[in-house]
């Protein structure tokens, strides 16, 4: 059974839809226990990301969350809830520094250059379909220089204190997953992208986008993974995705 | 690189698609969900459905189209058309349409941009503009409200700005000089705003032969083109139209 977490920001039918279409059995929920014992969970994403981690805490979710991951659970945020998987981050934030995250990958999500490295402008927010890039699973690798330096600059000494805490949660084992969340599914394949903040380079990311940066669009950290785009509005190739996800789901 | 987008659009009048269809092998081509699905196929990379339902008591059905919508389509949709508050609004994104676009009402109370932003985020609002150009004016445009009937005296560039600049994630921007000329879009407006404004820019009104869309985005700076007729009566397939884009170099996902 797969949870779907509803925190209350819409979106959610979509996305329990696809992974229903792939043979999944879902529930959508709001309940922190439900969550916590979920085989796998999915966050899905709207809104900003200040509002959601209020909202998250509120309920008791980003415990939750955390505890499913920690055990092993399959995971997979979209757009925001993909955001979330990070340390923290500037959109809406209130007070001083960016807002902690569910901190599982070290980085301060951050709003998208409107130019590229020459000057060149770009529309934001980042809307529509997109080519998907794998990366080498080396590890890290894109030059992400414009955001993490921009990210750098704003970001957060605030948010290192509890930083080392959250950091905690190891990487799961991965048994004989398959390999990739990208299962026959060509590097460049396009997916449908509505944004206008982005994650932080990291050795997470395991696909890359450009608009005008080059940005992680896919991140996993063990058993958990994280994408940019929508697969729940990106036509064959998301309900591939999805598919690849229950699947991943049923044998963890 | 990120691609243009082609964006079918369906006129719906109590939840059933009106000016006519004419595609074969549909079960029931007045149904907005199948049209959309057969869109999909094709690889339309998202469509729009404009309520142009008469009275709010019908509002109800067109709810119940995006509710049925989120739960039977895979790409991106955008319901417009008869929003007056936020709270229209929130009803919409709550039965799952992923954007709104909004006409009159923000041009009657700006401010209905600014907390739809807020409360549903950037990426949810899309400010749609009917403009015509001033007679006259060598390269001025008007905004027009009430469906095209009445004249504010605005300026569609200096109003596109400031959609902009007030939360709108996307503007939809129609020519009422070219809608339904087939004469193709007006580019000269296109572009203005396109070069106005650092949101993506949605071309529509006047698209009557396939080359028509390269021109609105080579000449007109557009992000997305949007058309009806030529799609609803089959003279020209989803992908007739992006074969032709990218034979002019244009990115599109095919």
């Amino acid at each position: 059974m797969i949870v779907v977490v509803d925190y209350q920001k819409g979106n959610i039918r979509s996305v329990a839809r696809g992974l229903e279409a792939a043979g999944a059995q879902v529930v959508v929920s709001q309940d922190a226990e439900v969550i916590a014992h979920a085989d796998a969970v999915v966050l899905p994403g709207v809104g900003a990301f200040a509002d959601a981690m209020r909202t998250m805490e509120e309920l008791g979710q980003d415990e939750a969350v955390r505890a499913a991951i920690e055990r092993g659970a399959p995971f997979l945020g979209i757009c925001l809830g993909m955001h979330l998987m990070f340390e923290a981050g500037e959109e809406h934030a209130e007070g001083d520094g960016p807002t902690p995250g569910l901190g599982l990958i070290p980085g301060v999500v951050c709003r998208m250059s409107r130019t590229d490295a020459e000057g060149i402008p770009y529309k934001i927010p980042h809307v529509g379909w997109n080519a998907v890039n794998s990366v080498p699973t080396s590890g890290g690798g894109c030059a992400h220089k414009a955001s993490s330096a921009r990210a750098g600059t704003s970001s957060g000494r605030s948010v290192r204190a509890g930083l080392s805490e959250r950091l905690s949660i190891a990487p799961a084992a991965m048994g004989d997953a398959p390999q990739s969340l990208f299962e026959g599914i060509p590097s460049g394949e396009h997916f449908y992208f509505t944004h206008s903040y982005i994650a932080p380079e990291s050795d997470a990311t395991i696909a890359t986008t450009t608009h005008s940066v080059t940005f992680p669009c896919a991140v996993r950290h063990g058993a958990a993974f994280g994408v940019q785009f929508h697969p729940e509005k990106s036509s064959d190739a998301g309900q591939r995705l999805l598919a690849n996800f229950v699947r991943f789901a049923r044998k963890a | 690189m990120l691609t243009k987008r082609v964006i079918p659009c369906m006129d719906v009048r109590d939840g059933r698609v009106v000016k006519g269809v004419n595609f074969v092998n549909l079960r029931d081509a007045g149904d907005p969900i199948e049209l959309a699905q057969r869109y999909d196929e094709e690889r339309a990379d998202e469509v729009v459905f404009l309520d142009i339902t008469a009275t709010s008591d019908d509002r109800a059905t067109t709810v119940e189209l995006a509710s049925r919508a989120s739960e039977c389509l895979r790409l991106p949709y955008t319901v417009g058309g008869g929003f007056r508050s936020v709270a229209d609004i929130r009803r919409m994104i709550a039965a799952g349409a992923d954007k709104v676009s909004v006409n009159s009402a923000a041009v009657k109370d700006p401010s209905l941009i600014t907390q739809a932003a807020r409360a549903f985020g950037t990426q949810a609002v899309i400010v749609a503009i009917d403009a015509k150009r001033v007679a006259g004016a060598r390269d001025a445009w008007e905004v027009y409200v009430s469906g095209g009937r009445s004249a504010t005296g605005i300026d569609a560039v200096a109003w596109a700005r400031e959609a902009a600049r007030r939360g709108a994630g996307e503007v939809l921007l129609t020519s009422m000089d070219r809608d339904g000329s087939r004469e193709g879009f007006d580019c000269a407006l296109t572009r203005a705003v396109a070069r106005a404004v650092d949101i993506p820019v949605i071309a529509s009104g006047g698209v009557g032969r396939l080359e028509h869309f390269a021109q609105g985005i080579l000449e007109g700076e557009a992000d997305a083109v949007l058309a009806a007729s030529v799609f609803h009566f089959g003279e020209l397939t989803i992908r007739e139209v992006k074969e032709d884009m990218a034979r002019h170099g244009i990115p599109v996902r095919l």
